[in-house]
């Protein structure tokens, strides 16, 4: 483990790979059938409306919900034996963190290095540059030693993803990570993610809408009541009137036809199926 | 030798002070961050019902306390974790059964006398034997320690259970372990300050600290400090001033506790009225914002049309307000700044 974060390799194994999965709580599945592979290098959208399942889906890769079918294989080790999760960077859909104590961001995004730390392990040299470089990376280089609940959403959401990123994952999968911020810490939100995508950070979004992250998406996974009924890339999802909304101006997408990230990803049935 | 120091048993009451404003604190913080301020006493009231049965088959009060409160902190992860909201009730319950049980088996029996009773729920610190003495520092340093070595995790848990869990940790492990740590600092803790005032010592200090530290980690280091001051000045008080040891520790708590507070509110006013914010802007000052970033003491100021915006809190300060010529480079060593 050297800089941070992973820059992916090759890109021919998936990240992610789901065959017919169903994820969800107790016996209720809020996602079914679903079937789907993330590689290296890709910044992939998961869209659809509220209740449509698109946290059920990510948190099901995480293990925070119950695996209810199908297979799950992350990095090509089977779901039930996959014990490094540190590889899978996660930004919690937070509108606020947690403040019951005081805490600085640098005590907050230490917690990211803990599984590389051994039990009486402390943040070692190396750990604290990789923390100083995470922070960095979300524009947060100048708050390090503040207390994290002075800070505003917008800024406790970068905390978050620079906890994720100081983990050094393979994958970053974020959670809403611009809903319920005022414009300006979106706009410094998606700056954040343009920076990472650069970097070849592999990702993971969950959003409501795509038009704040439309140049660094390589694909858009659309859900709708617990199954994908779109999977491609940005620009032929922009087209479609799937929300009533069209998007006409050509938007300067990161070559999601030409890049080596370009794999054939088969649809899941058609927009209605 | 100051008179206290001539008594044996005042040397051991010190000693047993001395680890339990060590320990409680420690534990404390963790119970605090998880906004379970309150699990301590309702370790403490089952503990009781340990106390009575231990009395009344003679068998090792403390000890029997040990293992009612340990499963106690058990029962309560695991109602916990199920997040079940009648979960609540069924805590509330097994408190409250713990003291009524508690009371009524000491009642019946031959050697539970109210004093005896009265020594365990407002503590009897004058009367620790010297094998106490040595059983109470064994839990208390290994309290200490293994706080110590799973504070990162603790704090991890603490802080976000989502994430800490999505990362491999063993949350409901972690979990129950801190609830185990507060059993026994809530026994180690019975004999000093009594089963009703143990949490006292838990959060209070911590709720101090709270007020005049800057991070975590200084938060634990000042708690600890006011736990042990209070404790050990608590004991040499009440023996001079002839007072109730447990509660004149916990009335020593609360004075530094109100001093604080009234120190943090001046200082935040004063703090308030010398510090002037800049006109609020969407824009957010950044290393790629394009406004000039400035080196100005412990921090960076951004240029932001001839004013010096300086990051603070959720908004920016106006640094050099007075001065609407921007001074570049004169200022970089030498900070007149009032805030920081």
């Amino acid at each position: 483990m050297t800089g941070s974060p992973h820059v992916p390799g090759d890109g021919s194994q998936a990240i992610v790979s789901l065959r017919s999965a169903s994820f969800g709580y107790a016996d209720r599945a809020v996602i079914s059938g679903v079937t789907l592979d993330i590689r290296a290098g890709e910044v992939v959208a998961i869209l659809g409306p509220n209740g449509s399942g698109k946290s059920t889906l990510v948190k099901g890769m995480l293990g925070l919900n119950d695996h209810l079918g199908g297979t799950v294989t992350l990095f090509g080790i089977p779901f039930e034996r996959f014990r490094d999760h540190g590889r899978l960077g996660y930004v919690p859909q937070r509108h606020t963190l947690s403040t019951s104590v005081r805490a600085t961001v640098t005590e907050i995004v230490a917690i990211g290095r803990l599984p590389h730390q051994r039990w009486l392990g402390r943040p070692n040299r190396e750990d604290r540059r990789i923390i100083a470089e995470s922070l960095a990376l979300v524009g947060l280089g100048d708050r390090a030693g503040v207390d994290v609940g002075t800070l505003s959403g917008g800024q406790q959401r970068r905390v978050l993803i620079a906890r994720a990123l100081a983990a050094q994952p393979d994958v970053l999968i974020l959670d809403e990570p611009t809903a319920g911020v005022d414009l300006a810490s979106q706009e410094v939100l998606s700056q954040v993610l343009a920076r990472l995508a650069d970097r070849g950070v592999t990702m993971l979004i969950v959003t409501h809408e795509i038009h704040a992250l439309q140049d660094v998406l390589t694909r858009v996974v659309q859900l709708d009541n617990g199954r994908v009924t779109y999977d491609g890339n940005p620009t032929d999802h922009d087209g479609r009137d799937h929300d009533g909304h069209h998007h006409e101006e050509g938007v300067a997408l990161r070559s999601p036809a030409a890049g080596p990230f370009d794999h054939a990803h088969p649809r899941q049935g058609g927009p209605h199926a | 030798m100051p008179e206290i120091l001539t008594y044996d048993f005042m040397q051991r009451a010190l000693l047993a002070a001395f680890f339990v404003g060590l320990a409680a604190p420690m534990v404390g913080v963790f119970l605090v961050q998880r906004r379970l301020s309150l699990i301590g006493d309702g370790m403490g009231h089952v503990a009781l019902a340990g106390v009575a049965v231990g009395v009344v088959t003679n068998q090792a009060p403390v000890l029997a306390a040990l293992v009612f409160a340990v499963l106690a902190a058990v029962v309560i992860e695991l109602v916990r974790a199920r997040g079940r909201t009648s979960g609540d009730v069924a805590l509330a319950v097994m408190f409250y059964g713990g003291i009524a049980l508690g009371v009524v088996v000491l009642g019946t029996s031959e050697s539970g006398t109210p004093t005896n009773l009265d020594s365990y729920l407002f503590g009897a610190i004058s009367t620790t034997q010297p094998g106490d003495v040595v059983v109470f520092a064994g839990l208390a340093l290994v309290v200490v320690a293994v706080t110590w070595a799973l504070r990162p995790r603790l704090f991890a848990v603490a802080n976000d259970e989502e994430y800490a869990r999505a990362t491999g940790m063993r949350v409901t492990a972690l979990n129950i372990t801190l609830g185990v740590l507060t059993a026994v600092t809530v026994v180690v803790a019975m004999r000093v300050v009594g089963l009703l005032l143990i949490s006292a010592l838990m959060i209070v200090p911590n709720a101090t600290a709270q007020l005049v530290a800057r991070s975590f980690r200084s938060a634990i280091h000042t708690a600890v400090v006011i736990g042990v001051v209070c404790s050990v000045g608590g004991v040499t008080t009440s023996f001079y001033a002839n007072t109730p040891t447990g509660g004149t520790i916990v009335l020593l708590a609360i004075a530094l506790f109100l001093a604080a507070s009234s120190y943090s509110a001046v200082h935040g006013r004063i703090a308030g009225r010398r510090h002037l914010e800049a006109e609020r802007h969407e824009h957010e000052h950044g290393p790629d914002c394009g406004h000039p970033a400035i080196e100005h003491g412990s921090h960076v100021d951004y240029l932001h049309d001839g004013h010096r915006h300086a990051p603070h809190e959720g908004h920016y300060d106006e640094h050099h307000h007075s001065d609407d010529q921007p001074r570049q480079t004169s200022s970089a060593g030498k900070h007149d700044d009032p805030v920081r």
